[in-house]
C-alpha cells in the first residue's frame, strides 16, 4: 500500500479522490478515512450492491419454512379438531409463518450486517493509524489500469 | 379534436353529454341498468377520490414525486361532481336494497342518499380548496389533511352503505378501511401511469439519492400491495375462523360458484400476487413495462373486486355497463389531458 494522502480540507480531499478515479485507479483499491460521513465519496466511489440482502432472503425464507413446519408438525403430533377445522389449516398457520419470516429475516439481516461490516472485531473497524480530523486516502498496491 | 379540447367550455359540454347519455341509459326501465351504474360508480369514485388522496398524502409529507404529477392528479377534481350526479341517478336503484321499505334510522332512503351525497360534495369542496392552494404554499398541508379526512369518511360510507348494506344484515367493521386503502392504492397506480405518460421513462439511476419519481411511486405501490394483503387477510381469517352463518354466507356465495370463485382468485393475483413480486427488485421499480403492468393489474383488480362484491345480489346489463365505463373513461382522459396541458403551459 502506498503512503496515505492526508488532507486537512474536505474539498482538496474530494478533488484528489476524483483525480485518482479519473487517472483510472480502480475504486476497489481506494480506501478513505474521514472524520465524519461524506456523501460525495459514495458518488465518486460507487460501491457494488451489498451482500446483506442475501442474508435477508435466506433468513426470511428459512423463517417461512420454519413457521409452516412448526405449526404443521405440532398439529399432526397432537391432532385436536378445533372449531370443526381440518387438522392442518393453512390460514391460521400463515400468521405464524409470516411472523417468523419477519423475525428470522430481521435477525439474519442484522447478523449479516455485523459480519460484513466486521463490527464484532474492534480491529476491523479501527484503522491502525490515528489521523484525527484529517481526510485520508489510501491506495492499495496493484497495477494501474 | 385537439382544437375542441382546447376550448374552455369543452369539458362542460362533454360532462353534460356524458351525463345525459348515462342518465338516459340508467333510467330506462330495463333489467340490470341500475346494477351496471352502481358498479361503474363504485370503481369511478374509488379511482377519482384515490387520485386526489394520493396527491394530498404526498403533499402532507413533502413527497418529491408529487411535483411531477400534481396538476394531472388534481385535474380530476370536477369529476367528483359527476360522481355526485351518478349517485342521484342511483336513487331509483336504492329501492332494490334488502332494507328498502322497512322502518329504520340509518338505513332510510332519503338519509342514505343524503349523507353519501353530502360527503361527495364535501370531498369536491375540500379537493378544490386543496387544488387551488400553491404546491408549497402556506396552508396547503392543512387543506390536504382536510381532504384526506373527508376522503376516508366518504369511502367508508361508500363501503358500508352502497356495498355492505346490499347484503344486510351482513356486517364487516373493516370494510370501510379496506375501501379507502384500496382507493388510495388505485390512486398511486394512476399516479405511476400518469408519471410514465407525461414524464416518460426516467433516466438510469446513478449514485446516492438519485431515485426517480417513478421509483418512489413503485415503492408506494409495493408497500400498499402488502397493506392490502394484510387487510384482506385480517377480514378473511376472522370470517373463516368464526364460521358464523351470518358472516360466512358472504364468502360462501362468492366462493362456491363459478365464475365468481375464479374471479376471487383473480382479485388476489391482480392486487397482490402480481404487483408484489413484480415490484420487488430495485431495477423493476423504474422499469416502465413492469410498473405499467403492476399499475394496470391494480386498477383491474379493483374493478373485478367491485364486480365480485355486487355480482351475487345485483343484476348487470353488459351494454349499459360498457356505455357507463366508456363515458367515465373519456371524461377521465379529457380532464387529465387538460390538466397536463395547463401544467405544460405553466412550465
Amino acid at each position: 500500500m502506498a503512503g496515505p494522502m492526508v488532507f486537512e480540507e474536505k474539498e482538496k480531499f474530494l478533488e484528489r479522490l476524483r483525480g485518482l478515479v479519473r487517472e483510472g485507479v480502480p475504486g476497489e483499491r481506494i480506501r478513505v478515512i474521514t472524520p465524519f460521513g461524506v456523501p460525495e465519496v459514495e458518488e465518486i466511489l460507487p460501491r457494488g450492491r451489498s451482500k446483506v440482502r442475501f442474508f435477508a432472503l435466506v433468513g426470511a425464507a428459512s423463517g417461512t419454512v420454519t413457521g409452516f413446519a412448526f405449526t404443521i408438525l405440532t398439529s399432526l403430533s397432537w391432532p385436536l379438531i378445533v372449531g370443526g377445522k381440518p387438522i392442518v389449516s393453512l390460514p391460521p398457520f400463515l400468521i405464524i409463518a409470516f411472523a417468523l419470516t419477519i423475525l428470522f429475516g430481521a435477525l439474519s439481516t442484522f447478523a449479516g450486517f455485523l459480519l460484513l461490516s466486521r463490527l464484532p472485531s474492534l480491529r476491523g473497524i479501527r484503522s491502525g493509524e490515528e489521523f484525527g480530523n484529517a481526510f485520508v486516502i489510501l491506495v492499495e498496491d496493484g497495477e494501474r489500469q | 379534436m385537439t382544437a375542441f379540447l382546447e376550448k374552455k367550455w369543452s369539458l362542460a359540454v362533454l360532462i353534460a353529454a356524458a351525463g345525459a347519455l348515462m342518465a338516459f341509459v340508467s333510467l330506462t326501465p330495463a333489467p340490470g341498468r341500475g346494477g351496471s351504474l352502481l358498479l361503474a360508480f363504485l370503481f369511478f369514485v374509488a379511482v377519482v377520490e384515490g387520485c386526489i388522496a394520493a396527491a394530498a398524502a404526498g403533499a402532507t409529507v413533502n413527497a418529491r414525486w408529487v411535483g411531477s404529477v400534481r396538476k394531472e392528479l388534481l385535474s380530476v377534481t370536477p369529476l367528483l361532481l359527476v360522481a355526485s350526479f351518478l349517485l342521484l341517478l342511483l336513487i331509483p336503484f336504492v329501492d332494490s336494497y334488502p332494507w328498502a321499505g322497512k322502518p329504520g334510522i340509518w338505513l332510510r332512503k332519503d338519509f342514505f342518499i343524503g349523507r353519501n351525497l353530502a360527503f361527495l360534495v364535501l370531498a369536491y369542496v375540500t379537493a378544490r380548496r386543496f387544488a387551488a392552494a400553491p404546491a408549497d404554499g402556506e396552508g396547503t398541508k392543512s387543506r390536504a389533511a382536510w381532504y384526506l379526512l373527508v376522503f376516508v369518511v366518504s369511502q367508508t360510507l361508500t363501503a358500508f352503505d352502497l356495498v355492505m348494506s346490499l347484503e344486510y344484515p351482513w356486517i364487516s367493521a373493516l370494510l370501510g378501511g379496506y375501501f379507502f386503502i384500496e382507493s388510495i392504492y388505485g390512486g398511486f397506480a394512476v399516479s405511476a401511469l400518469l408519471c410514465l405518460l407525461f414524464r416518460g421513462t426516467p433516466p438510469a439511476e446513478h449514485g446516492h439519492g438519485s431515485r426517480s419519481d417513478l421509483s418512489d411511486l413503485s415503492i408506494l405501490m409495493f408497500g400498499f400491495s402488502l397493506m392490502w394483503a394484510g387487510l384482506f387477510f385480517a377480514q378473511f381469517l376472522t370470517i373463516w375462523y368464526g364460521n358464523l352463518p351470518e358472516e360466512v354466507g358472504f364468502l360462501a356465495r362468492r366462493l362456491s360458484v363459478s365464475p365468481l370463485r375464479e374471479l376471487c382468485v383473480a382479485v388476489l393475483f391482480l392486487l397482490f400476487f402480481i404487483p408484489f413480486p413484480a415490484l420487488l427488485s430495485t431495477r423493476a421499480k423504474s422499469n416502465p413495462l413492469v410498473v405499467s403492468v403492476a399499475a394496470l393489474s391494480i386498477l383491474s383488480g379493483i374493478l373485478v373486486e367491485r364486480y365480485v362484491f355486487l355480482a351475487p345480489v345485483v343484476r348487470f346489463s353488459p351494454v349499459a355497463l360498457a356505455i357507463d365505463v366508456v363515458c367515465l373513461l373519456v371524461l377521465f382522459a379529457v380532464v387529465v389531458y387538460k390538466g397536463s396541458r395547463e401544467a405544460s403551459l405553466e412550465a
